[in-house]
């Protein structure tokens, strides 16, 4: 006997075998309908015989298992009662599946088509009350038993899927396409069993690799290395003959959890593709061809009507009109003209960088002056003043031209909303506030996904079924709402629905068993956002076929976090769910306070410093070892020196005499830090410490002072989570 | 040296069918009923020196399903195998669930020996 006849054996045994119980399970349900236990032990046995017999090729009792699990489904979930006629209609269907196996097993049709047809027909009676129409059914098992269809929506990548390809716009001559791989894996990679090098190697298999790039600004030095971390992510430029989709399916499995985009760029792949022919008019680039000649193209030019031509001979409009409306586009174009440029936003990083290197110029020079008894106070000294001035102002417009309005984004989003809403049959109205905000173009780029997320996380899990929301005294209609406004330095983006707000109960149950929290601790608005974000953490609730696939909400919370803002939440059961993003204005400056500590230099954000106040030990209350509170508006404020805060040792506590509190919101919480020295405010130029050298802890960048000298940008939020948990570390020791 | 596969099913033709088309592929078959059966197997082979290169797993199991059985892996030294899924079409949130508890893949049955060795090559060295 051979292995694919061992394999047949082995199926008609297990058949005899789930068939034969799922029978004595029947037979039990019947003297005692109530036993879920019964209709489970069946479903299971229906749910076993599909794929097995599926796997052996026995493809009708597999789609009669089919129908058969969707009914025993229902009785499960208790749609269907348990009755008498039911029981003797199950019991049926067994002894047909035994036959069809026995026929199917002496090389037989399984069933003949009309007694298959016959037998569906009776269980669709038993489906009928609902909404499965018989033809549904069929065309569905059709499609099914077709021969050669592949059996289910697999990564299969055998079949080319012509039809769904993208209409190619520019391929390259021999057919090939261009795709930018970006691949930017999630750290804990591995232990998902995934390799990343068997993905690159994967992809290698389907498409040629024109160039790859590693970025390795992640890799840490080696003492913080974990070998069992992933900090490399990768940039490829491929050419393949192969389709988006084939090439996606390289990544089927890791493509959900990690950042993984692949762009057709042919368009705009500069090797053998003339970029320009898109743009030119057809006339030209058919007579450069030679295809055509000068006279050719004159001769069908003055063929061509104007329509505003063809409405006035029509007499549809009279030439009166035409002239004033083509008037007035004239004016429109012109003024469009003299208005508007297109720029590459690297042109004006680029200006962003001169003007900055300009201030800094301007700085020293003015240090210099001051240094210079006979220049200070001057003629010369004032002209400086002057000119930084200009100079600040000119920063700030630079800046000003990668800011965007929200409005396109908004309405993005109110259209997924719809969709989202459509497909779910919920009804959804969406409100837009604020849409003129302004934002950082790249800060822009870089919410969006994390907001698409959001917005279907309202819909999914927010918004209730036109049932549901008036069963709880709610109109049918969900309202979500898209809100953007300017708070200090930052923009607020606020999504709210009013829906039926996170089941906080069951995420509590879900971050215990997952050990977020210890059993018996309360999860509430304060605590919610960081369990949600844990990386994978997903309540059952809140898998459906949309957002379940997109990103999770660590992925959003990063992005957000990386862009130097904050996320909120608040939620209320019954009452609906309000995310709110912070989001700095721009990447480009930043307003900030610059202080002396230790004779290190750092600035502090502005939006976050509410005072400053010199030390006063009067003030002071002691608690515990060494915890300090300070009165502050009429407000106890924990304080520290802001040194030791960042793990530098400065000696014993000199708090007497001469130190200055600089007192910090974050919206969060309130502290007080003690430094050396206050200084002025800057505006400055935040360079990347993680891509020029490393990330460290509590700092968000760096930039260069008017001396020349290096100060540190603090990053507030960082600050305070180090803050408060060196508080409560404390405490609790 | 071979490489070594386990396979966890509860139905003895899935555990069949799929081993035959392994077999052929030139692998070596180690087979489970459910997941309390496949950690016994994981700690022999383990003694035997056998370590599997690959784990396939079934989800709707008796005595310990599917989910489960993933989770207790990821506590053990195999945590970074990678882990199949085997499902089906009406189980489809089961691909979610398999993801959170660590498992690399999914296949969802019935599948062709082609599409089998096809994400087994997405997750294991094959050459």
């Amino acid at each position: 006997m051979n292995e694919a006849d061992e394999t047949l054996q082995i199926f008609f045994a297990e058949t005899d075998d789930l068939l034969r119980s799922a029978e004595e399970s029947l037979l039990r349900l019947e003297n005692n309908p109530g036993s879920g236990g019964e209709v489970q032990e069946i479903f299971r046995a229906i749910h076993t015989m599909k794929s097995g017999s599926a796997m052996v090729g026995f493809t009708k009792v597999s789609e009669y298992s089919h129908l058969l699990e969707n009914l025993l489904e229902r009785v499960r979930g208790g749609q269907l009662t348990v009755t008498k006629p039911l029981v003797s209609f199950l019991l049926e269907d067994i002894d047909f599946l035994r036959k069809m196996v026995e026929r199917g097993g002496r090389g037989e049709p399984e069933a003949e088509p009309e007694v298959l047809h016959a037998r569906k027909s009776q269980l669709n009676r038993f489906l009928g009350m609902d909404a499965i129409s018989e033809s549904e059914q069929e065309s569905r098992s059709e499609s099914q038993s077709k021969p050669q269809s592949a059996p289910a929506p697999q990564p299969a990548s055998k079949a080319p899927k012509a039809a769904k390809e993208k209409t190619a716009k520019a391929p390259a001559a021999d057919g090939r396409r261009y795709y930018e791989i970006e691949l930017k894996f999630r750290k804990d990679l591995f232990s998902w069993g995934q390799d990343p090098i068997l993905l690159l190697l994967g992809l290698e298999e389907v498409a040629d690799i024109v160039d790859v790039t590693a970025d390795m600004s992640r890799l840490p030095d080696y003492e913080s290395f974990d070998p069992y971390n992933l900090y490399i992510s990768w940039r490829l430029t491929a050419k393949t003959k192969a389709s988006l989709e084939e090439m996606e399916d390289v990544f089927m499995f890791v493509r959900d959890d990690n950042e993984i985009s692949i762009e057709d760029i042919t368009a705009r792949y500069k090797e053998g593709v003339d970029i320009a022919v898109g743009e030119r008019p057809l006339g030209e680039v058919l007579l450069e061809r030679g295809a055509i000649t000068k006279g050719d193209l004159d001769v069908a030019l003055g063929k061509q009507k104007r329509l505003g031509e063809i409405l006035v001979e029509e007499g549809k409009i009279d030439s009166s009109m035409l002239e004033q409306v083509v008037g007035q586009q004239e004016e429109s174009r012109q003024t469009y003209r003299k208005t508007s440029v297109r720029v590459d936003v690297e042109k004006i990083n680029h200006l962003v960088n001169l003007a900055e290197e300009i201030g800094i110029g301007l700085s020293r020079l003015q240090n210099f002056f001051g240094s210079v008894p006979e220049l200070s106070g001057g003629e010369a000294d004032q002209e400086l003043e002057n000119l930084l001035k200009v100079n600040r102002e000119f920063q700030e417009r630079v800046a000003q031209v990668r800011m965007f309005p929200l409005e396109g984004t908004f309405r993005r989003f109110q259209r997924i909303a719809r969709d989202t809403a459509f497909e779910q049959g919920k009804r959804v109205r969406v409100s837009l506030i604020g849409v003129d905000t302004e934002l950082d173009k790249e800060v822009i780029e870089h919410i969006t996904d994390p907001l698409k997320h959001l917005v279907r996380n309202c819909v999914d899990h927010g918004i209730e079924t036109p049932e549901e929301r008036e069963a709880a005294g709610k109109p049918p209609e969900g309202v979500i709402e898209f809100r953007a406004f300017q708070k200090g330095g930052m923009i607020l983006v606020r999504i709210s629905d009013d829906g039926r707000g996170l089941d906080l109960d069951r995420i509590a149950e879900q971050a215990v068993e997952r050990e977020i929290i210890l059993p018996g601790e309360t999860v509430d608005n304060s605590n919610v956002l960081d369990i949600i974000c844990q990386p994978g953490f997903s309540t059952a609730s809140a898998i459906t076929a949309l957002s379940g696939r997109g990103v999770g909400m660590d992925v959003v919370r990063n992005e957000v976090e990386q862009l130097g803002g904050t996320m909120q939440i608040e939620t209320e059961k019954g009452k609906g769910t309000t995310f709110t993003l912070s989001l700095p204005l721009t990447f480009a400056l930043l307003e900030a306070l610059h202080i002396k500590d230790q004779d290190r230099s750092y600035l502090i954000p502005l939006w976050g410093v509410v005072g400053t106040q010199e030390y006063d030990p009067a003030h002071v209350k002691f608690f515990g070892a060494g915890e300090r509170l300070y009165t502050f508006r009429g407000e106890y404020v924990p304080v520290v020196h802001l040194s030791k805060v960042y793990g530098i040792d400065c000696g014993e506590d000199r708090v007497g005499g001469g130190s200055i509190l600089v007192f910090i919101d974050t919206s969060r919480q309130r502290f007080g830090l003690l430094v050396d020295k206050v200084l002025d405010p800057h505006q400055v130029v935040v360079k990347s410490l993680e891509s020029n050298f490393k990330s460290v802890a509590g700092i968000s960048g760096a930039t260069i002072m008017g001396d020349g000298s290096v100060a540190l940008v603090m990053d507030l939020f960082a600050l305070e989570e180090m803050f408060f948990n060196r508080s409560s570390a404390r405490s609790d020791a | 040296m071979q490489k070594h596969i386990l396979v966890v099913d509860d139905s003895p033709t899935i555990r069949s069918s799929v081993s035959f088309c392994l077999r052929n592929a030139g692998y070596e078959v180690a087979m489970a009923e459910d997941g309390e059966d496949a950690l016994e197997v994981l700690s022999t082979m383990r003694r035997e020196g056998n370590v599997p290169s690959l784990i396939l797993t079934d989800i709707n199991m008796p005595k310990m399903d599917g989910i489960t059985f993933i989770g207790k892996v990821k506590q053990t030294e195999f945590k970074f195998l990678p882990i199949l899924v085997l499902t089906t079409e009406s189980e489809r949130d089961m691909i979610e669930k398999g993801k959170a508890a660590g498992a690399s893949g999914w296949l969802i049955k019935p599948f062709h020996p082609e599409q089998l060795l096809w994400a087994i090559k997405k997750l294991m060295w094959t050459r």
